[in-house]
């Protein structure tokens, strides 16, 4: 049993059906995530990061619809299709995937938990932060009266509220924006779920807080053994904690690997131009930004889709769509056809000029 | 790096910036009965949002402005434009004091000192134009005639990176990077002297943000531009800036050239900035240390040095004779206690949770004690105050402010305001 992934995802498709066209928003990724570890899942604001998140909990609103793929959580099919046999646009769901309610009282919350960037946005105002941690553990963990009370202001404590038997009674508005996070982070552990989903928690916190919250993450780790699905753009967030890293561009996984392969010894070149525009607080100097900006999903570029932006982009890869295949001895993988397993025309095939994009125009339109 | 002898393009002394935070008719007045005459006293809550705050910055270059949220980065950026007016203190822009000149005068100069907001997205008119919104500034100061402000208008489409074609759009069709560049483009139409940037990038993807710096160190060298960058991310501000200075609730706690404050950090503060910050790095994972607290509120600042109630070296009082090592436990114990983190069930283990044996002073043996006892009979408030009146409101760092002083006299241009860097023969916070 403990050898399955935790969480399985397989080929998932997510699209948007809007009046301008289709929006493939999320399209066709696979990854796992096993248990205790964190994974990282990296990308610039429109790589599809969020919506992967939301499909993984089945929260994908309308004109948003998972289309094809298969998702498992702990043996639990979240989202999975039979073969279209009725003919009807939509894919035919299979016996056994599990039904709303059952997502509703069983998955959510319960062994998969959420916390988003935006904590006062998460919280309800006109709600005591001890009466909503209250109401989550009642519905999950099943407990009543005074040992909730007793559970919460336990968990409280260990996530850094001072005087939390106080704080217990406050609003969220009398929280401080890290004091916010931190109650999140309470109530996803209040559950004690198999897996929390953190979709960029610390973006909106300054840097010290973020260390602080990083920081208790970490402890909580050790103490829960819990898995992390930790979405981010901020590469300095990704080699602090990430065990493994997905990086994602334009609805797809374009490279995955350990991160400490990652950083030093990158595959494909989207993951290496990012890596030469951070600017770092160890040194100064040129930043190498990388040109232009990501096309809209609606209308993505042919082939390789990262071409257009793509230093060591050739003729062939405007043809040619790569798959995310293993590309080095080690768990590396990456979707880009320099690499030799491809086989593809990539050496001979003429170099595109660099020159065709300008350097600081992103002229996307 | 600076001709500091030379003259400033801005120079800013003794600027403070105080709110009143009571709201209502009677919302700053209190009840005091005190015998005779009327029973109430104005006394208006004031958030201290800039304190005595001094710098300047010389021509031709970026200073850098760093602080947590809260710190009062963003309503100095404000006193400095008069978008703000001060609540005392001097802003001398060139010659002329900003602070003191009449509406028009200040509407004349205004020219000379532009701003980019953070958000591109809402200081851009979604009903105009982006050739309307550039050349706006130019019609309000009276430059050039119509056809001279298109031209004008193209060329800075083309300096600032975007194509002179996009004269003709709305701001809706273009991204976050390339509204930030109209932003620029609009602020530099009227040939200003002095930009202030306040977070121009941290609503930008990475890609996009190395791009806009780039853009910005390009047109600081074609217009001769004078920056005060402002941000919360050391990383972009090692990158932009010549000088920085640190701001902690109010007030400016150290200020330096770039290279020697982010390689040989002196104050406290900075040096836990710079530490806490992850580093896209996993071979040096783990080495970040972190700064505990939350950063207290500027309506009440602490006493003395406002960094003490987080300092990590906050120094031991004279009065008691502790080595360092008990020195840390006293003031964890005090801290544990403040937020209550821990279950106090008898005296025996709350001891042995935070010392190791009996602290080589007596006396503060006998605070401890006494505080052990408070916390264990559930009086967790008489504790705090305990602890706070004999260990913490003792240290030299409760007792008086630093002032910003240069702690070494071979490099001038470094200032720093705390007690453990107070100059050479002089008593901490003793007379300038």
């Amino acid at each position: 049993m403990s050898d399955t992934p935790l969480l399985k995802v397989e080929n998932l498709k997510t699209q948007f059906f809007t009046d301008a066209g289709t929006v493939r928003a999320v399209d066709g990724i696979s990854f796992t995530v096993e248990r205790g570890e964190t994974l990282g899942l990296v990308g610039e604001s429109g790589a599809g990061k969020s919506v992967a998140v939301q499909s993984i909990l089945r929260l994908v609103d309308s004109p948003g619809r998972i289309v094809d793929g298969e998702i498992t959580f702990d043996g639990k099919t979240i989202v999975g299709f039979d073969e279209d046999t009725d003919g009807t646009e939509r894919p035919v769901e299979r016996d056994g995937m599990l039904s709303n309610s059952e997502m509703r009282s069983q998955i959510r919350g319960n062994e998969i938990a959420l916390i988003f960037q935006d904590p006062m946005e998460s919280l309800n105002p006109v709600f005591t932060v001890g009466q909503q941690l209250c109401e989550f553990i009642e519905i999950n963990r099943g407990l009543s009266g005074k040992a909730v009370r007793e559970r919460a202001i336990e968990i409280l404590r260990e996530v850094g509220i001072p005087q939390p038997d106080e704080r217990f009674d406050d609003y969220p508005h009398q929280f401080s924006g890290g004091m916010r996070q931190r109650v999140l982070i309470a109530m996803a552990l209040g559950c004690e779920p198999k897996l929390i989903i953190a979709d960029e928690p610390t973006t909106a916190l300054d840097v010290t807080v973020e260390g602080q919250i990083l920081d208790l993450v970490y402890d909580l780790q050790e103490d829960y053994d819990t898995s992390f699905l930790w979405v981010t753009h901020d590469m300095g967030i990704v080699a602090e904690i990430c065990d493994r890293v997905n990086v994602m561009y334009l609805g797809e996984i374009i490279e995955r690997a350990g991160v400490d392969d990652l950083f030093y010894d990158p595959q494909h070149p989207y993951t290496q131009a990012l890596l030469n525009s951070i600017p770092r607080p160890n040194q100064a100097g040129e930043l190498q930004p990388l040109k232009g900006s990501m096309p809209e999903a609606i209308d993505p570029p042919s082939g390789c889709r990262f071409h257009d932006r793509c230093p060591d982009a050739r003729e062939a890869c405007t043809r040619t769509h790569p798959d995310l295949r293993r590309v080095t001895d080690d768990e590396q993988w990456a979707a880009c056809i320099k690499h030799e397993t491809f086989e593809t025309d990539y050496e001979t095939s003429r170099r595109l000029s660099p020159e065709g994009i300008s350097v600081a125009g992103e002229n996307s339109e | 790096m600076s001709e500091s002898e030379s003259d400033p393009l801005v120079r800013i002394s003794g600027l403070s910036k105080h709110f009143d935070n009571s709201s209502g008719l009677f919302g700053g007045y209190e009840f005091s009965p005190n015998g005779l005459g009327f029973p109430f006293e104005y006394d208006p809550d004031l958030v201290r949002a800039i304190d005595d705050v001094s710098f300047q910055i010389e021509r031709g270059e970026t200073l850098g402005l760093v602080g947590e949220s809260g710190c009062g980065k963003s309503t100095l950026a404000r006193v400095v434009l008069q978008l703000l007016r001060p609540t005392k203190g001097d802003i001398y822009f060139g010659d002329d004091n900003l602070a003191e000149l009449s509406d028009e005068a200040l509407r004349q100069r205004r020219k000379d000192i532009q701003i980019i907001f953070q958000d591109p997205q809402s200081s851009l008119d979604p009903r105009m134009k982006v050739g309307a919104i550039i050349e706006e500034p130019m019609e309000a100061h009276g430059m050039y005639d119509a056809a001279g402000r298109e031209q004008r208008t193209r060329d800075l489409l083309d300096s600032v990176g975007l194509e002179p074609q996009y004269y003709d759009r709305y701001p809706h069709e273009f991204s976050g990077g390339q509204r930030q560049r109209i932003n620029l483009a609009r602020a530099l139409s009227v040939d200003p002297e002095f930009v202030v940037l306040d977070e121009p990038t941290s609503a930008l993807d990475v890609s996009i943000q190395a791009q806009i710096l780039n853009t910005l160190d390009d047109l600081q060298d074609e217009f001769d531009l004078t920056y005060l960058f402002i941000s919360h991310d050391l990383s972009v501000i090692r990158h932009i800036s010549d000088r920085v200075a640190v701001m902690y609730l109010g007030e400016i706690v150290e200020i330096g050239d770039v290279e020697v404050l982010f390689e040989d950090p002196k104050h406290p503060y900075t040096r836990a900035l710079l530490s806490s910050i992850p580093v896209p790095d996993p071979r040096s994972r783990g080495q970040r240390s972190v700064l505990k607290g939350d950063v207290p509120s500027p309506i009440n600042p602490p006493s003395g040095c406002r960094f003490r109630t987080r300092c990590p070296s906050l120094i031991a009082p004279g009065a008691h004779d502790l080595s360092e090592d008990e020195w840390t436990r006293v003031r964890a114990f005090t801290r544990a206690v403040d937020r209550r983190s821990f279950d106090a069930e008898d005296i025996d283990t709350v001891y042995e949770r935070f010392f190791h044996g009996p602290l080589s002073d007596s006396t503060c043996n006998d605070i401890v004690d006494e505080a052990i006892d408070l916390v264990v009979a559930g009086r967790w408030e008489a504790a705090t105050e305990l602890l706070d009146r004999q260990f913490a409101e003792e240290s030299p760092c409760a007792q008086t402010a630093p002032l910003l002083e240069t702690p070494d006299t071979d490099d001038t241009d470094r200032k720093v305001a705390c007690h453990l860097h107070s100059p050479p023969n002089q008593d901490p916070g003793g007379e300038m």
